[in-house]
């Protein structure tokens, strides 16, 4: 099997922390696993293995071992290991793997350091995924699903008394993933697993800085798409806290599953991916329509252009060319137009103003007289989609079946341009109605006069 | 996942220790690897293992990893404790274990520390052998033997820049231990080792403590048996650094091996292994036997003592010589491996039954225009190889064999017979015998036509 190669960023305060990337989707999903993990010995543990696998079949999934634990830097001291600074890790991994933007996947504290992060950087994460999550570690009357002290206390005896032990790691098993006992060998993989990830002091470390979580004043300030998820038989957390946290964050939607697996990816994985994969999904639908601006798109076309190739000859004909797209470039200069493509002797270009798209039409038409040629051009004003250089959507085609039917030197509108230049002082005459290829209903053209 | 010891954790304070604990041996041996540990990851390596297997053979082998490596909590370089802190962590798991008394085996700097303890505990020590030891970290005027800060400065560079890659590993392999350069399946396992036994930062700081120490001092008083071991090619620690080290402890032997491997368990280990074992144990190593399955032919003249009598000492000499010839050239036809003379006979071990009683026969016909007559004797089984010395029980019933046979005659237990069946040699009866000091009856059989 051919493993990812673990790698090491590095974060403001010097730490090293591991990495790992799979795949190689267009997306990128960061697992913040948080309290333990180590990114090689995961591949050990089938469930893991299995569980990557499949996450990197819709992302390019990082993981990554947060500073304290697995192939990570210990910090110096106990209070470099708060969230605070932690969340360094995630932009130090992001930006050593490539991640300009990502999915968030949090799970215990890791959780919590996503959420820090999204709250931070906005702008560098796609959407926040939170399972399990928990706002704050230790109960009071106004947050009665933390622990008490009792059982932190109680907690912190099994993993100083038996941490790395089989028995240990057949006991938080059973509270955190039981159905993988359902495999004999899996305590004996755990607590392998376990030894890997952490020793007894470095577990001690992070589960004091668990103990003193609370980021519910930094919730609210949650601004990107975010997605709560948890099991209802969830032994370790009352699912009352998963539904307490998508209320906190501003439009989160929660999704509540079936099992009792605390662990992500302990279970059954594959509903939990595909409750990931289908927000992600819906997330980027909707950031396509945020990318959806009203445009001007304007198509030209050279009339005639094959006869007067084959008469001309070839370099001569391509002499023309240039002569030809550089006024019309110096055109879309003085009017502000957007050259988004040539295709073969036309252009198809984008303006902000349909006036001012109108006249770059009629100032083309005109300048390329002198060269022996006559334009076409066809004008439509509607939502496009930029897709980076590309623009896309159907006012595109629109815009370029309206070209298609202007005749020699002449300029055609669609109904909405005409009816948005209102008052420019631009003259229109009906060029009657016409259905446009593969485009609904029928349209009314109008040709700029003069 | 093979079996491995069981991994347990003590204390010292507030850090936890990983140790195993593994063999019953009547001594304590503890075995300190160089600079980095996992106990998980080191059984992956058979060399290692098998290196650790051999110390349990003879002891009980207590294997830890130091503070800031492997299983162990780890250390940052803001804040390293003194040396004598982890000295103290192997006196703990000692506790941990109730060793009293304990053979103490370190490599390069864990060998320091091993001296360490010996030196403030000799009562608990009871031997102390180092491998690839220096007792200075960096160099001075009268320590010409280690790198300059600026030197150390670089090595933290490429460290914490390459650390657990598989490039970084191939880069410095050649340096740390030739004789597992360019070994893909090694590289690989070493750069999952150090990914595993410690983070860049962790492993700087290890380095730093190392690139500090000073031992010079304490190695006069140190009383306890010591061997300082060194492999004469050693980049990594110059072979004169660990000379001055044993010259520094009274009364310490100093023995070099050939070689440039600085891990003892890489390169050639059974001559570390066996070292160790007789330092420690007292006691020279029983050799490794490796048994294998060989036709055994014993070859000798018929009334030789008569014979040398008649003809005097000269000429039974020539005739000696004569037949040897004779002899060698049949051994040589018929591939077989001249293993002893013993006097006027041959001892020679075949990979063939068939082509080991060809060769009886011929050396029967082929000595016999000399005046002189031998018996020969061939059995099958199983020998132990010991050098160039063969041994075991196959051996002498091939010897008995051989005594029962009668001039010019070719005798082979049944053994050899049933093996050779199909080959076109025929055999008849010679009867059952007992095989002096050898158990149960043999039916043997002369080789005829």
């Amino acid at each position: 099997m051919d493993l990812p190669e673990t790698r090491y960023a590095k974060t403001v305060d010097g730490l090293y922390i591991a990495y790992q990337v799979l795949g190689d989707r267009p997306i990128d999903l960061v697992f913040s696993q948080g309290w333990i993990s180590n990114v090689d010995a995961a591949w050990d543990v089938p469930a893991y293995a299995r569980g990557f696998r499949r996450l990197a079949k819709g992302f390019r999934l990082i993981t990554f071992d947060r500073r304290g634990a697995g192939l990570s830097d210990r910090p110096p001291a106990a209070e470099a290991l708060a969230l605070e600074v932690g969340m360094d890790d995630i932009r130090a991994v992001m930006d050593a793997a490539g991640s300009e933007r990502a999915v968030l996947l949090g799970f215990e504290d890791g959780n919590m350091l996503a959420a820090l992060f999204a709250a931070s950087f906005p702008e560098r994460v796609l959407a926040l995924v939170l399972h399990a999550p928990w706002a704050k570690g230790t109960r009071t009357p106004d947050y009665p699903w933390g622990w008490t002290d009792a059982e932190w206390d109680e907690w912190r005896e099994h993993v100083e008394s038996g941490w790395g032990t089989i028995e240990y790691a057949r006991y938080n098993t059973g509270l955190g993933g039981p159905s993988a006992l359902a495999d004999r060998s899996w305590p004996e993989t755990f607590a392998r697993y376990l030894r890997a990830s952490a020793s007894p002091g470095a577990i001690l470390a992070i589960e004091e800085m668990q103990r003193d979580i609370d980021v519910r004043e930094i919730l609210p300030s949650v601004r990107v798409p975010t997605l709560v998820m948890q099991r209802t038989g969830d032994l370790l957390e009352p699912i009352e806290q998963a539904r307490h946290m998508a209320d906190l964050i501003p439009g989160a939607k929660l999704v509540e599953l079936p099992g009792d697996d605390h662990a992500p990816l302990i279970g059954d994985t594959e509903g939990l991916i595909g409750e990931i994969e289908r927000f992600v999904g819906s997330v980027r639908d909707e950031e396509a329509e945020f990318d959806r601006v009203l445009a001007t798109v304007l198509f030209t076309d050279i009339v005639g252009s094959t006869e007067r190739a084959s008469a001309m000859g070839d370099r001569a004909y391509h002499e023309l060319l240039e002569r030809h797209h550089a006024t019309v470039r110096a055109m879309l200069g003085r009017y502000r137009g957007r050259e988004v493509d040539t295709a073969g002797d036309g252009f198809f270009a984008t303006f902000d103003g349909p006036a001012r798209a109108i006249r770059c039409a009629s100032s083309i038409s005109e300048a390329v007289r002198p060269l022996g040629l006559e334009i076409r051009a066809g004008l439509h004003t509607g939502e496009v989609e930029h897709v980076g250089e590309d623009v896309r959507g159907i006012a595109v085609h629109i815009g370029a079946r309206v070209g298609a039917l202007a005749g020699p030197s002449e300029v055609l509108v669609s109904q909405t341009v005409k009816d948005l230049v209102a008052g420019s002082g631009l003259a229109f005459e009906d060029a009657g109605e016409h259905e446009l290829k593969g485009v609904p209903d029928r349209w009314r053209l109008y040709r700029v006069v003069a | 996942m093979s079996e491995i010891p069981e991994i347990r954790y003590t204390r010292n304070g507030d850090v936890a220790l990983a140790y195993q604990v593994l063999g019953d041996g009547p001594i304590d041996l503890v075995f300190l690897p160089a600079f980095i540990s996992n106990l998980e990851i080191a059984w992956e390596e058979p060399r290692l293992a098998r290196f650790l297997r051999r110390l349990a053979s003879f002891s009980r082998l207590i294997l830890m990893d130091r503070r800031g490596t492997g299983l162990s909590d780890r250390m940052s370089p803001e804040d390293l404790p003194p040396l004598e802190v982890l000295m103290d962590d192997l006196a703990v798991v000692l506790d941990t274990v109730g060793s009293k008394q304990t053979a103490l085996f370190g490599a390069s700097d864990s060998g320091c520390l091993c001296a360490m303890l010996a030196a403030t505990y000799p009562d608990r020590v009871t031997a102390l052998a180092l491998f690839a030891v220096a007792s200075v970290g960096l160099r001075t005027d009268d320590y010409p033997w280690q790198w300059t800060s600026k030197e150390w400065e670089a090595y933290f560079g490429d460290l914490v820049a390459g650390w657990g890659t598989r490039s970084y590993a191939d880069k410095v392999a050649p340096w740390f231990d030739p004789s597992v350069a360019g070994d893909e399946r090694f590289i690989g396992w070493w750069a999952r080792y150090m990914r595993q036994s410690a983070s860049p930062n962790s492993v700087v700081a290890i380095e730093r403590m190392w690139r500090d120490l000073d031992i010079r001092p304490i190695l006069p008083t140190i009383r306890v048996p010591t061997l300082v071991m060194h492999r004469t090619e050693d980049a990594m620690e110059d072979v004169e650094a660990g000379r001055d080290f044993a010259e520094r402890i009274p009364g310490s032997r100093f023995v070099e091996f050939p070689g440039g491997d600085n891990a003892p368990w890489l390169g050639d280990p059974d001559a570390v292994l066996d070292a160790v074992e007789e330092f420690v144990t007292g006691r020279r190593p029983a050799p490794e036997v490796d048994r294998v399955l060989a036709t055994v032919l014993f070859t000798d003249i018929v009334g030789s003592t008569e014979r040398a009598a008649a003809l005097g000492d000269g000429r039974w000499g020539e005739l000696l010589t004569l037949h040897h010839e004779r002899v060698r050239k049949e051994l040589e036809r018929f591939r077989g491996r001249e293993i002893a003379t013993a006097g006027d006979g041959f001892l020679a071990t075949f990979d063939g039954p068939a082509r080991a009683v060809h060769c009886a026969r011929a050396v029967a016909e082929g000595v016999r225009d000399l005046g002189i007559e031998v018996r020969a004797g061939v059995h099958t089984g199983e020998i132990e190889l010991d050098g160039d010395d063969v041994r075991g029980i196959a051996v002498h019933i091939g010897a008995r064999v051989g005594a029962l046979a009668g001039p010019s005659e070719v005798l082979v237990s049944s053994t050899v017979k049933d093996l050779v069946a199909g080959s076109g040699l025929a055999f008849e009866v010679a009867g059952e015998h007992e095989l002096k000091g050898v158990p149960d009856r043999w039916r043997l059989y002369r080789v005829v036509g």
